[in-house]
């Protein structure tokens, strides 16, 4: 009888003494792949984008990067920058700062934040009678002819109104007819000097709220100035563990995921457009979004998910702009760069700033994939 | 319509297999089965006679394509047994990480012994499981006699 060979484990080949056949059987597995559709990429005329900061506001100090180092980053990283959120604590300078607001030479739009005056009763009264008019126009005709701004005054508005008249914090000292009349007479005074021929670029009075109000059941529609061009919000995607150094504004109520938290916002989306009869359609979009690191996603890819398919519920719903947080500022460092952090903030302050290493995955490192990738895909820039 | 393809970059559970051909340094099992133009030339064989054996990978996260795009999707994959199976079952599985149910499963009965493409869709209510945070998982339990 012939000797017979059989494959042991590892590839071996060894002769078989036994006399009888053996079990050489064994199972391979040569290829495998999953596959689906992508979603279309975004409308060319809707615009992606991120945070900046500015000189002269509480942020520049600790956001470790200028608006163009910030810019370039997001080009490298993601593709893609076409709006910036720029804010001005203050009141508004006296002209267009090419060095902040102009960093954008793509798209060429951008969104400026500013606190002219203050949202109190006297800031209010202050510039009801005209106080900061001359400035005001300054600024807007000093804006480049082929610029689109987006100007905001009192961002995230609904935190200063007082408690009594749906406030969201407890220190608001504005009523929402306070508000509406400051707001109203900024936008008029853009339209008029819009209407004069004084204003080469494009600007939009826009009026900005917080997600939170509509989680608190505290937003109407009759917090909106009806001389508001464009409506924003600024959303956050903070499911627990509670964010126990963060104001609980920016906590996602009720959202004990991050489908939760996709569910919620989309919710928000589909009511903007239901309450307003689609009046702002195709003139709104959410002017911050986002997360910090977070305890159950050190990697940054549940959020990179839930960020993008956020973003599918305002593509469905006419938005124009979407404006992801992307900064480090303080404790709290919303940027998805496909890097953990070390250690592991497995307890609070959850954004203790540490060694940024790179995520590895099973041995392998990995770069730029898949965090980033999810968000490439969403943008078309893959 | 464009396609996302997610292919098996990490090592999950693999004793008891072993590559072809042999691995070098810093490379896994899910490499020889990940090739983008696919070669059957590579592959990973588990020991003789498995019974139950586990053979898992991870292929990434899967991009939503959101409402309206939630259709068509597919694993396909190269089989194949050796040393004259007379009989062998594959069970293969679309897992997630961190979820005990899998999102698909299919078992396929006497594999030949030329590497044979199999193509299985995800129906509508096993794709509307799908948590897109999650990586996507291959779970094979391979039989052979």
């Amino acid at each position: 009888m012939p000797t017979r060979l059989y494959r042991l484990h590892g590839g071996v080949w060894a002769p078989n003494n036994t006399g009888s056949p053996p079990s050489a059987a064994t199972g391979r597995i040569h290829h495998a792949m999953f596959t689906a559709p992508v979603a279309p990429p975004p409308p060319e005329d809707f615009h992606w984008g991120f945070q900046q900061f500015t000189t002269g506001s509480s942020y520049m100090a600790t956001s470790q990067e200028t608006p163009a180092q910030q810019y370039a980053r997001h080009q490298l990283v993601y593709g893609r920058d076409d709006v910036q959120k720029v804010f001005y604590s203050g009141v508004l300078p006296n002209t267009w700062r090419a060095d902040r607001e102009g960093v954008n030479t793509g798209t060429k739009h951008v969104i400026v934040c500013h606190n002219t005056g203050s949202p109190t009763p006297t800031g209010v009264n202050q510039i009801l009678a005209g106080q900061y008019d001359t400035l005001l126009r300054s600024y807007w005709r000093s804006v480049p002819a082929d610029r689109t701004v987006d100007l905001i005054w009192n961002n995230e508005m609904d935190a200063d109104l007082l408690p009594s008249e749906g406030g969201t914090g407890s220190s608001g000292q504005m009523t929402k007819a306070q508000y509406k009349a400051a707001f109203n007479h900024q936008a008029q005074l853009l339209h008029d000097d819009q209407a004069a021929g004084n204003v080469a670029g494009t600007v939009y009075a826009m009026a900005n709220f917080m997600n939170t109000a509509f989680q608190q059941g505290v937003w109407t529609d009759d917090r909106v100035p009806n001389k508001a061009d464009r409506i924003s919000f600024d959303t956050y995607m903070n499911p627990p563990p509670p964010i126990t150094s963060n104001p609980p504004v920016y906590e996602t109520t009720g959202a004990s995921t991050w489908a939760g938290a996709v569910a919620l916002h989309s919710a928000v989306a589909a009511r903007v457009l239901d309450e307003h009869g689609n009046s702002y359609a195709g003139r709104w979009g959410w002017a911050e979004a986002g997360s910090p690191w977070r305890v159950n996603d050190v990697s940054g890819q549940a959020r990179a998910a839930c960020y993008a398919r956020m973003c599918d519920a305002l593509l469905a719903s006419d938005a124009i702009f979407c404006c992801l947080w992307d900064s480090r500022f303080g404790q709290w460092d919303h940027r998805i760069m496909d890097y953990t952090i070390t250690p592991t903030p497995s307890a609070t302050p959850i954004f203790q700033q540490g060694v940024w290493t790179p995520y590895t995955s099973g041995g392998v490192t990995v770069n730029k994939e898949p965090t980033i990738g999810v968000l490439r895909q969403k943008w078309g820039t893959a | 319509m464009a396609i996302q393809t997610l292919r098996p970059t990490t090592d999950v559970a693999v004793a008891s297999w072993f590559a072809v051909p042999a691995l070098g340094t810093g490379e896994g099992y899910a490499s020889r089965l990940g090739e983008v133009t696919r070669n059957d030339a590579t592959y990973v064989e588990s020991v003789v006679a498995p019974s139950a054996l586990v053979f898992a990978v991870e292929l990434g996260l899967l991009q939503d394509p959101g409402v309206g795009f939630r259709t068509g999707y597919a694993v396909s994959y190269v089989l194949s047994t050796a040393g004259g199976a007379l009989s062998s079952s594959f069970l293969i599985e679309i897992r997630q990480v961190g979820v005990s149910a899998a999102v698909a499963t299919w078992t396929e009965l006497n594999v030949p012994a030329s590497p044979t493409l199999f193509t299985r869709t995800l129906t509508d209510p096993q794709i509307a499981t799908i948590d897109y945070a999650k990586a996507i998982r291959l779970w094979a339990t391979v039989s052979v006699a």
